[in-house]
């Protein structure tokens, strides 16, 4: 099992603030096997993309880099906090979009059903959360959607595109405002332009100072962002 | 085969620690629910010496009336201890009662006070059972109750056993006594036999002396048969000479009464011809009379014819004077008549008026006085013409009528004497007719009289005749009764004979009768004697001691809390059970822990209890269902219905809190797998069926663990009523386990904010 790892050619200003992502010999391995690593990267552009086949270890960089999967070996840091030490603060500053097996919406809820519900779970305990209008739904999405029709709150998730439903649960995540958003299976989105419409709406997100590291098993969608802000990080099995 | 190939279902479970766990499991599911189940609840009558039972003797030694102590309460503690059928504990009344009522026992029994003194009452008059009082909790377990009562049965078997030896002791006491009375009886009745023997021979004596006396009767019977057939012709004498007499009577009648009339005839015609004598001599005087009437008649008769000639003579002149007396009347007659009539019209009329008057009318005063001085002259004049006449012929005319008076005198006489004569002669002539008539008479009668005599000799005759042929039958008939009375002579006598024998059966009899008479005195005697030894009781006394002897020792149940029968008494061990289940397929559906909100800054509570809300809602549902049914459709009357109803509630939110932890804990597969087990280890500890104490010692180390226990106590309480202690700890534990279970699942989901491998690719899914 080998690790490779590219460094994109950093821009921009010199490190004062601390890199995006600052990974030592980072692993992460079961009694049986090795699951990624030893990785060393050291990222500062706003744009990571995480490349790698399924059984690559990708999604487990990913949770890795939140501050959601504990490294067997070696240091991550994230925007300069340890993710193991400091796991908590990694957590609030980090939301998950686009995994599979942890933020799939439900195929029978309404659009304003999952806003609310998300809603429900950042207000305090006390509060109650009214279903929100298709307006507040509108804008709470329409930030992340950009030029890609918000759909109706009054829809269902399973009448959205794979490109809708990748951007609502980005919206869903950035409801929490973190700094770094993690966006996994990319890939999943088959359309090609509407696959180019998503990374153009996640770079766009990368204006309003919030990085982002998206997963894919795709090595083409690197050509689907700036290259200028972009870093890949490439794991193989 | 390869339609029986399993494909790759099974290959699936080669790899992992947990697939190969499974497995097993699955293997082992129904073992578990079979044999631990089995296991628990083998044989829990065996075990019956661990239930905890409280045994307070407050019994009081009684004594016996031969002396001896019985202290029938240390016994039955001592039986009770050394058989160890329950987990016996000897304690006092206080810490029984407070030991059943907090389930430190689950039953007690008190030996009463009088508990001896009830068994020392059946060798007395007025025999008790003995009562052992048990007292019940269905708090502490419905079926420690079920299982008491056929244990206590047991005790008061063995309790009587212990006790029935002293009673029956008293009884055959009394029946040994009974015995020799018995026997006594038997010697009397011995000597009663012999004088029944002796009473038989003299009684057949008697029946020879009577069949004799029989015959004489016979005898006499016939001969009286005799005497009455005589008796009868002897009647019929009678009769024939009664009528011969009453005929001869008649005739005698008849005799006398013609005899009478001829007496009579004969008195009438003597009376007759005297009368006859008398009337002949008043005829004879009567006919003298009238001869001498007759002839006085003759004369009278010719002086009369003399007078009236000369009377007829002298007529004329008389005639003449006498018509000029009545002209010189009529005048006078005439004038006065005027006058009167003057007078009465003219009172006051002087008498020349009246004569004025008069000569008015024609006539008057002097006229008058000329006719009155006429007739004064005529009478005058006819007075001197009859003197002169009568004169003129004296003595012829006055000769001739003195003749006439003679002759009338005595024509008056003769008529006279011949009246006296006729009467008399008419006398005599109407005696004579009298006396003839009745001469008539009395030969009449005398002639009728002659007749009935005739008549009644005739009579007299046939009734003599009569009365000779009465007089024969009357003959025969003596004769017949005298052969009777012969004959009842006879009988009489063989009577005599046989009654004679009869008199010494009799005596025979009497010494036979003697002879038992003595023997049932003895006999009597003995059978007194035995009664007076043996117990004696009245009808109540005598079922009463049955009763005592079949049971000396009864039990006085008592039983606080009590439910309505299995159904109650089982209810909190199966809603235990649905509750647990109910949650286990809740949390099959729906998913115990939300993943998407465990990647958001939300809290481990708040991922909790969003995972649990739905299922708590769906909690609420199955207990309100659950307990309409219960309620309404089987008909459970929990004493406490609205705390039986949120105490359901709140072991169903438990339940679900305690297997929503599981999963959150152990994963889905895992913890599934662990509430199913821990389903059945906590049913077969409960104590909701059989006591705990019943079971293994595995089960009564998790018993105090394990929540469908307290599940158990708590709806026991709310169901059969009994709310203490144990019901508080029931509802602590039970609140408990819910926020611990909410408190352990927030901590373990806020730790799951950091994903494993094993969890992002779980070996098992569920």
């Amino acid at each position: 099992m080998s690790t490779s790892s590219t460094l994109a050619p950093t821009h921009g200003a010199p490190v004062a603030t601390p890199p995006v992502l600052d990974i030592r010999g980072a692993s992460v391995a079961t009694r049986r096997a090795t699951v990624y690593g030893p990785l060393d990267a050291r990222i500062a552009a706003p744009v990571t993309l995480v490349l790698g086949d399924r059984g690559s270890g990708r999604t487990s960089l990913l949770l890795s880099l939140g501050g959601r999967m504990r490294v067997s070996s070696g240091t991550i840091r994230t925007l300069g906090h340890d993710v193991t030490v400091d796991g908590r603060r990694v957590r609030e500053l980090t939301a998950l979009a686009g995994f599979a097996a942890i933020d799939r919406l439900d195929d029978s809820a309404r659009i304003s059903e999952v806003v609310r519900e998300r809603l429900t779970w950042l207000a305090p305990w006390y509060r109650r959360v009214p279903t929100p209008t298709p307006r507040e739904v509108h804008d709470a999405l329409a930030s992340v959607f950009g030029e890609v029709p918000v759909p109706t709150s009054g829809s269902f998730v399973r009448d959205l595109t794979e490109g809708q439903d990748l951007l609502l649960r980005v919206a869903l995540a950035s409801i929490e405002k973190p700094r770094v958003l993690l966006v996994d299976d990319l890939d999943d989105v088959k359309n090609p332009s509407e696959r180019a419409q998503v990374a153009a709406r996640l770079q766009a997100l990368t204006e309003a100072g919030v990085s982002v590291v998206v997963g894919s098993a795709d090595p083409r969608d690197a050509d689907l962002f700036d290259d200028r802000l972009l870093a890949t990080l490439t794991l193989s099995r | 085969m390869s339609i029986l190939s399993p494909g790759t279902e099974l290959s699936r479970f080669r790899s992992g620690l947990l697939p190969r766990i499974a497995i097993a499991v699955l293997l082992f599911i129904p073992l578990i629910y079979g044999a631990l189940y089995l296991w628990a609840f083998w044989a829990p009558t065996d075990n019956l010496d661990e239930v905890a039972v409280a045994l307070v003797n407050e019994d009081e030694a009684a004594t016996l009336t031969d002396g001896t102590t019985l202290d029938a309460g240390d016994e039955v503690v001592d039986a009770l201890l050394d058989s160890a059928d329950l987990g016996w504990v000897l304690t006092d009344a206080a810490d029984a009662a407070a030991g059943v009522s907090d389930g430190t026992y689950y039953f007690s029994v008190t030996i009463p006070a009088d508990f001896s003194a009830e068994i020392a009452s059946a060798e007395g008059d007025d025999p008790e059972a003995a009562d052992l009082e048990v007292h019940y909790n269905e708090t502490n377990s419905f079926l420690a109750t079920t299982l008491g009562s056929s244990a206590m049965l047991q005790v008061q078997e063995a309790v009587s056993d212990t006790i029935s030896s002293q009673t029956a002791l008293t009884l055959i006491e009394g029946v040994e006594e009974l015995s020799e009375g018995v026997s006594d009886a038997a010697a009397g009745a011995t000597g009663l036999d012999d004088g029944t023997q002796a009473l038989a021979n003299g009684a057949t004596e008697l029946s020879v002396g009577l069949g004799e006396l029989a015959d004489g009767s016979s005898t006499l019977a016939a001969g009286t048969t005799s005497l009455f057939s005589g008796t009868v012709v002897l009647a019929d004498g009678a009769d024939t000479l009664a009528d011969g007499t009453a005929a001869l009577s008649e005739g005698a009648s008849s005799l006398a009464s013609g005899a009478s009339d001829l007496a009579d005839g004969a008195d009438a015609l003597e009376n007759g011809t005297e009368d006859l004598a008398a009337g002949a001599t008043t005829l004879e005087g009567g006919a003298d009379d009238l001869s001498d009437g007759l002839a006085e008649l003759d004369d009278g008769a010719a002086t009369l014819a003399a007078g009236l000639a000369t009377l007829d003579a002298e007529a004329p002149t008389l005639a003449a004077a006498t018509g000029d007396l009545s002209d010189g009347a009529a005048q006078l007659s005439t004038g006065a008549s005027a006058v009167a009539q003057l007078a009465a019209a003219y009172p006051t009329m002087t008498l020349a008026q009246l004569d004025a008057t008069l000569a008015s009318s024609g006539t008057s005063l002097s006229a008058i006085a000329a006719g009155a001085s006429a007739l004064a002259d005529g009478t005058e004049q006819l007075n001197a013409t009859v003197t002169e006449t009568v004169d003129a012929d004296s003595p012829s005319l006055v000769d001739a009528i003195a003749q006439l008076a003679a002759g009338a005198d005595a024509l008056s006489a003769g008529l006279d004497d011949a009246s006296d004569g006729a009467t008399a002669l008419a006398s005599g002539t109407s005696d004579l007719a009298e006396g003839a008539a009745q001469v008539d008479e009395g030969a009449a009668t005398l002639t009728s009289g002659a007749v009935s005599l005739a008549d009644g000799a005739a009579d007299l005759s046939d009734g003599a005749t009569q009365v000779d042929l009465g007089a024969d039958e009357l003959a025969a008939g003596a004769t017949d009764l005298s052969d009777g009375a012969t004959q009842v002579d006879d009988g009489a006598s063989a009577l005599a004979e046989a009654s004679t024998q009869a008199a010494a059966g009799s005596s025979d009899l009497a010494d036979g009768a003697e002879e038992v008479a003595d023997g049932a005195s003895t006999l009597a005697v003995a059978l007194s004697e035995g009664a007076d030894e043996a117990p004696s009781l009245t009808t109540a006394q005598g079922v009463a001691l049955a009763d005592v002897v079949a049971d000396p020792v009864v039990l006085d149940e008592a039983t606080d809390n009590e439910t309505q029968g299995f159904g109650e008494g089982f209810a909190p061990f199966f809603i235990a059970l649905a509750t647990f289940v109910g949650a286990l397929i809740t949390w099959l559906i729906l998913r115990p822990l939300p993943v998407r909100l465990l990647a958001t800054r939300a809290s481990g509570l708040r991922a909790v209890l969003t995972g649990f809300v739905p299922a708590a809602l769906l909690g609420l549902g199955q207990t309100i269902i659950m307990m309409l049914v219960l309620v309404i459709g089987i008909g459970i009357t929990p004493v406490h219905l609205v705390g039986m109803t949120l105490f359901v509630l709140l072991t169903t939110l438990a339940f679900m809190a305690l297997q929503q932890m599981l999963v959150v804990l152990l994963g889905s597969a895992a913890g599934r797998v662990v509430s199913l087990v821990l389903l059945m280890l906590q049913l077969s500890s409960s104590s909701g069926t059989y006591p705990v104490e019943t079971s293994p010692q595995f089960f009564q180390v998790l018993h105090p663990y394990m929540p469908a226990s307290y599940v158990v106590d708590g709806l026991r309480a709310l169901i059969g009523g009994g709310i203490d202690a144990r019901f508080w700890a029931a509802l602590a534990y039970m609140v408990g386990l819910l926020v611990v279970s909410i408190a352990v699942s927030a901590f373990a989901a806020s730790r799951q904010k950091v994903w494993t491998i094993a969890r992002l690719h779980p070996e098992l899914t569920i």
